[in-house]
């Protein structure tokens, strides 16, 4: 298959801090290519430079061929671009900033109109269609940033954090119209700080941090690397402790990992769900009742430790364990 | 005219239609633009007029022209604030990632920016000639005078765009703009003659360029307080165009940026 997105050792330094230190990728047309890092990782950079948006130091990139460098006008009939904070006219109606960048577009002014009332339909916001964007929640405005960044069917899709700053049944939606609607064929790059994000949208993930490439692979290389799912019991004292690990490994067919100090118990899980009510079951049934119980899916923070034997930055790792 | 030429228009327009259909919901800043000229007439006529006193025409005579440059002058500033906030809230991102150029955009929003321009112009000239103020020379050299006005407000557009595309917060951008407006039009001789300011402060406002464009117009609607008028022809023009010459093509780079 002929590759969508290509760039080749892509370097950006703002001042004495180098945002990409050579960041080489490639998406194969109709591929979900996931940019996973925290802040400040050149997720952002990496994006605004294959957007047109900013000019490498060094490197180069091609979009179905075209080079970004030499010819961002041609280019920019391919893409569409949704950044991490919805640009979105707050004064205009939700069909009038589709319009607008439809006849930006050049689609004519029917095609203009046409093509804005499709994507509203589309991304649920008919209703809303003729009230100002500003009264829009975030989860629509985002939406409709989405949409607007479709307006000319582009076959390259960049969302860099599509889902910045929602609560997590925004997101759910935010993910459902990426998979179903954004994605429609056209190669994708998202750009995020959550691993559970990448693993939903991307059929390969780049982990980035400080501007370098910690990783690459699949999300099911990833996590299997990391180990996914894992099903987490902390205990009252040593004794109980040492039965719950017995429990787990029969539940969980082995694996277990036990940290006496902590009084805590862990095994990989495949679904969770079902174990952690066996798990329950079985504890209930031995008579041990357990300080804290729960599944842990794994997070960027837990990549992180992980890859560099390091913690991200404490802020976004509270951030993880509170989603 | 060249295809490239006329998509540029059209995308300009498309823009100016956006600003417009902004200003329209938002109709703040159309209502300031309006207000304005009333509120500086008010003061400056009435509160103040009867303790200035100027040689010849009366004091509306005199004092209509400054304010109208004035007006102009501090409303045409208002486009800092809604281009900071363009770049902040992701606007011009968006802008720069569509198939439209550079000019398209800027050229659009300062048309409609005009447009705020021209509602001030309307409203200052109407509550002058009520307050008694006339154009003693003829349509064609009041003509002139409003061509004059509009350019110097487009060239104030410019500056306070270039102000916008810099500043890091909608905010910033009006206090910067208005540092510089407020004295400018304020040392200078729309409101009062320079012949009556203390004497290190005279050829400053000489010196200013809404000074130049005062007294061309005072010249160009025959008050015969205008003074030394031979030099301020020419520089009532260049100013403005050398503003322009020198705004556009900055802000053009801004725009663009590091972009490829």
């Amino acid at each position: 298959m002929a590759a969508a997105i290509v760039a080749e050792g892509l370097v950006k330094r703002f001042g004495s801090v180098t945002a990409l230190a050579g960041l080489s990728l490639s998406v194969p047309e109709g591929g979900a290519l996931g940019l996973l890092g925290p802040d400040r990782a050149g997720k952002t950079t990496a994006v605004r430079i294959l957007a047109t948006l900013l000019r490498p130091d060094a490197g180069s990139c091609l979009i179905h061929g075209l080079d970004v460098l030499k010819q961002p006008a041609l280019v920019r009939r391919e893409i569409g671009l949704s950044s991490r904070q919805p640009a979105v006219d707050g004064f205009l109606t939700g069909f009038e900033n589709l319009e607008l960048l439809g006849r930006l577009h050049r689609l004519g002014r029917r095609r203009a109109r046409s093509r804005a009332e499709e994507l509203l339909e589309r991304f649920h916001l008919s209703e809303a269609a003729h009230r100002p964007a500003r009264t829009y929640p975030a989860g629509m405005r985002r939406r409709l940033d989405l949409a607007g960044a479709l307006v000319a069917t582009p076959s390259v899709v960049f969302l860099d954090e599509p889902t910045a700053g929602l609560d997590q049944r925004s997101r759910l939606g935010i993910w459902d119209v990426i998979g179903e609607r954004v994605r429609d064929g056209a190669t994708l790059l998202l750009a995020t700080r959550h691993l559970d994000e990448a693993d939903e949208l991307a059929d390969e993930i780049v982990v980035l941090d400080r501007g370098h490439t910690l990783a690459r692979g699949t999300p099911e290389q990833l996590t299997r690397h990391i180990g996914g799912e894992r099903l987490q019991v902390v205990l009252g004292n040593r004794a109980e402790t040492q039965v719950a690990e017995d429990i787990l490994n029969r539940v969980c067919g082995g694996q277990a990992v036990v940290e006496l100090e902590q009084h805590l118990v862990q095994a990989p899980v495949t679904s969770g769900a079902q174990a952690l009510v066996e798990l329950v079951r079985r504890l209930d049934a031995a008579g041990i009742e357990p300080v804290d119980i729960g599944i842990h899916r794994a997070s960027l923070d837990d990549v992180f430790r992980k890859l560099t034997g390091q913690s991200v930055t404490p802020t976004l790792a509270e951030e993880e364990a509170h989603r | 005219m060249t295809a490239g030429a006329v998509t540029g228009l059209r995308d300009a327009g498309e823009l100016a239609r956006r600003s417009l259909l902004r200003a329209r919901r938002a109709p703040r800043t159309l209502v300031l633009a309006a207000l304005l000229p009333l509120l500086l007439l008010l003061v400056f006529g009435y509160v103040l007029g009867g303790s200035v006193t100027v040689p010849g025409g009366g004091y509306p005579t005199f004092l209509v022209p400054g304010v109208l440059v004035q007006a102009v002058a501090l409303v045409a500033g208002l486009g800092a604030a809604s281009v900071a906030g363009d770049v902040r809230r992701g606007m011009v991102d968006r802008f720069r990632g569509l198939p439209v150029t550079s000019a398209a955009v800027l050229f659009g929003a300062t048309a409609a920016d005009l447009v705020r321009i021209a509602v001030t112009v309307a409203v200052a000239a109407a509550a002058g000639v009520v307050a008694g103020w006339r154009v003693h020379t003829g349509a064609a050299a009041a003509a002139a005078g409003f061509g004059l006005l509009l350019l110097f407000g487009y060239a104030v557009t410019w500056a306070a765009l270039l102000t916008g595309l810099y500043a890091r917060s909608p905010g910033a951008a009006r206090r910067t703009v208005y540092a510089c407006l407020v004295p400018l039009t304020f040392v200078s001789g729309a409101l009062a003659p320079t012949g009556t300011m203390p004497p290190w402060l005279r050829p400053l406002a000489e010196a200013n360029p809404v000074t130049a464009v005062v007294t061309a117009l005072r010249t160009l609607w025959g008050d015969p307080t205008a003074g030394t008028v031979l030099p301020a022809y020419p520089l009532a023009l260049l100013w403005p165009l050398a503003v322009l010459l020198v705004t556009i093509p900055l802000a053009r780079r801004r725009y663009r940026r590091t972009a490829p």
